[in-house]
């Protein structure tokens, strides 16, 4: 056994073709994923903006404007999760201010009318960009803008109305005074995450390719190779065990490097977890080489056939867990909730899962039973192989 | 082995039969190869060789029959047969992935799991089939030839009492087959029995002590070259280079009594003949009598070729 496994582990790492599938191609995916994550983070982040001031007499007059605009244009201190959202420049009419808006320096400029009240008026180009993208940068930007502003005019009203000026203290509370931000997860996740869990569920299930090889390479009635080694002294049950493990090792080293990859470089978090997800690691890669064992004992298919049925199968699969973007994970979210069994019966959710219950739950028990459940599901494939290999032989003629 | 054994037959098949489906791949075949023998299997493609070798070697499930060797009963966990027991298949099995050496030491290790005790047999092997230049090398960097070559030491390396050769010269130059043909002979004359298929009679006829030639799943003649040439009609084929031969002439050549069938093409006379000792005498006689001017003339004696159509038949196989 110890030969097989040798043998089968030094021609994986030599197999060029095997190694770029499972350890090269998961890389180059989470490196996709983070590209196209990163724009997708980008388009969630609010960046300052360029507004002309309108200081004439309303302005003044306006008690706690100016301080709203310093509020809102101040520099957040390094390490500050705060926001600039204003970049002003100080304007005397709403002449100039148009002309800045037509010679495109600002976006918009804010004034203040008799009544005190703080108003926002946008350049037309603009207000057209939003409207058709609402996400981008600018329009997350003014729509914090807006709200601030309807905010700081309706304490204002309300200020006018009961008591004296006390602009600091409406300044200060800013409506998060008198909130408090509740965190249900171990930690902060970000909202990518569950992307990168899915790239490393998917890269953990191609790694049933190898199992699938190694084990048809096994069988006498599929290779030379297999019915040269069956006609050997050495038990079948122990050059597959060989190959199981072989297999195991390799599926199990290439997604510890996607992991580290997703981690280091892509930067997702756990919140100091790692040992829990080297155990996750070698679960799922257990339970995946046993899928690829199963895969791979299928009688009369080529082997070829069988590592593309393997991956057909796991590119398949991950539709479901959100892999291809923000409508398969509405569709995770979807099955998630309509019909979580699905879920259950699936072998890359579950792999999706172990990460996810690391990062996701202060306790262990949700990472515990999704081991249990990946567990049950390799046993599952080892018995239906053992049964598969059990009495096949050479049958050709 | 167990010295008691040592008196048994180093195969014996008893009544083979195998199917698949409605087909009768064997049908009651026996076989039985002595020890230090080396034994040609010969038949057409399709005619049960594999299916009989892959029983043998417990590869195949088969319906009814015994197989044993050197008296013992072979079953797919006979594993301390299995140990004395060589393959070399037609198709060249081995790992692309790794070189000549490692090759070796695998597929001896299924048989010696002991890295020290194999370490110098694995060398051995590597010198039998003269690779040693080649130890380092990949399968895809050498030749076809070469490829052969490794593929009979990835099967001898264990140095087993009885040794399959299933078509192990298919594709190699008449180098590499003389050195394959005498290699064999060397395992032979260092006390392993021999089990040889081929399509190739001279190859069988040059090396081999008993032949059987099987087709539908049965033995059909079993014996040394000379005894199979005996067994049928073919005799030797007389060739003569002539360019006037008249048609009565043709008519007497055609009339001798050991005349199986005659061709001629306006430039050679070719005559089949059946067995017997003054064929060619005759033939001179017919010529001369007629005054028949001729140049070069040959006589063939029957080959295994001959004998191997004249039993199987000249229609093609798949």
């Amino acid at each position: 056994m110890w030969n097989s496994f040798l043998i089968n582990v030094k021609t994986s790492i030599r197999n060029t073709s095997s190694l770029f599938w499972v350890l090269a191609f998961p890389v180059i995916l989470a490196a996709l994923m983070l590209g196209i994550m990163g724009n997708l983070q980008d388009s969630y982040t609010a960046e300052a903006q360029h507004f002309a001031i309108v200081s004439d007499a309303n302005w003044k007059a306006s008690p706690g404007a100016d301080e709203l605009v310093s509020s809102l244009s101040k520099k957040p201190e390094a390490g500050s999760k705060d926001t600039q959202l204003l970049i002003p420049t100080t304007v005397a009419t709403k002449a100039e201010a148009n002309t800045r808006l037509d010679s495109r320096k600002d976006i918009g400029y804010l004034y203040a009318n008799s009544d005190g009240l703080v108003n926002m008026v946008l350049s037309d180009r603009e207000a057209a960009s939003i409207q058709s993208d609402a996400t981008a940068s600018e329009g997350i930007a003014v729509s914090i803008l807006s709200a601030s502003l309807g905010s700081f005019n309706q304490a204002n009203s309300s200020r006018a109305a009961i008591a004296p000026p006390s602009n600091q203290i409406l300044l200060q509370s800013g409506g998060q005074t008198y909130t408090k931000q509740i965190r249900l997860t171990h930690i902060h996740p970000s909202m990518t995450a569950p992307y990168f869990f899915a790239v490393l569920a998917m890269a953990c299930l191609i790694g049933a390719s190898t199992a699938a090889e190694m084990i048809a390479r096994t069988q006498p009635n599929l290779s030379a190779l297999g019915a040269r080694q069956a006609s050997s002294p050495s038990p079948k049950w122990r050059q597959a065990a060989g190959a199981f493990l072989a297999s195991w090792l390799v599926s199990a080293v290439s997604l510890l490097v996607a992991y580290i990859f997703v981690r280091t470089v892509c930067g997702v978090q756990n919140g100091g977890r790692d040992p829990i997800a080297l155990i996750a690691i070698a679960v799922g890669t257990f339970m995946a080489t046993a899928f690829g064992s199963m895969m791979g004992a299928i009688p009369k298919l080529l082997t070829e056939t069988k590592v593309g049925l393997v991956i057909g199968i796991d590119c398949t699969l991950s539709t479901f867990i959100g892999l291809y973007g923000s409508m398969t994970m509405d569709l995770n979210n979807a099955i998630q909730e309509h019909a979580p069994i699905l879920h259950l019966l699936n072998p890359v959710k579950q792999v999706s899962n172990l990460f996810y219950d690391i990062v996701y739950y202060d306790s262990l028990a949700p990472f515990a039973r999704t081991c249990g459940i990946v567990a049950i599901m390799a046993a599952i494939f080892l018995t239906i192989c053992g049964l598969l290999l059990r009495k096949q032989r050479y049958e050709y003629l | 082995m167990n010295s008691s054994r040592e008196q048994e037959p180093a195969l014996q098949v008893s009544a083979l039969v195998k199917r698949y489906g409605d087909m009768v791949a064997l049908d009651h075949f026996d076989m039985e190869v002595s020890r230090g023998e080396v034994f040609g299997l010969l038949g057409p493609n399709g005619s049960g060789k594999s299916t009989a070798i892959n029983c043998i070697l417990a590869l195949l499930s088969f319906e009814s029959g015994t197989v044993r060797i050197f008296g013992q009963e072979m079953t797919p966990t006979s594993y301390d047969l299995k140990s004395h027991i060589g393959v070399v298949p037609q198709n060249v099995a081995v790992f692309n992935e790794l070189s000549v050496q490692e090759n070796i030491d695998y597929f001896c290790s299924l048989y010696v799991p002991k890295k020290a005790d194999r370490k110098d047999l694995v060398e051995q092997a590597i010198d039998f089939v003269g690779l040693g230049d080649f130890r380092k090398f990949r399968p895809g960097k050498l030749s076809g030839g070469l490829l052969r070559r490794l593929n009979i030491a990835c099967g001898i390396a264990h140095q087993p009492d009885l040794i399959f050769f299933d078509e192990p010269t298919v594709a190699v130059d008449p180098q590499s087959r003389n050195a394959i043909l005498e290699g064999i002979e060397r395992l032979n004359a260092q006390g392993a029995t021999v089990v040889y298929t081929s399509h190739y009679m001279e190859e069988v006829e040059q090396i081999c002590t008993r032949i059987m030639i099987m087709d539908h799943g049965r033995q059909i003649a079993l014996g040394t070259a000379e005894e199979l040439k005996g067994m049928v009609q073919a005799g030797e084929q007389v060739t003569v280079e002539t360019l006037d031969l008249q048609e009565s002439t043709l008519s007497q050549i055609r009339a001798l009594p050991l005349t199986q069938s005659v061709d001629y093409d306006g430039k050679e006379l070719v005559i089949h003949c059946r067995q017997g000792e003054h064929n060619l005498q005759d033939v001179l006689t017919v010529l001369e009598s007629t005054q028949t001017s001729y140049g070069h003339l040959t006589s063939r004696p029957p080959s295994l070729n001959d004998v191997f159509l004249e039993l199987t038949g000249k229609e093609l196989r798949d």
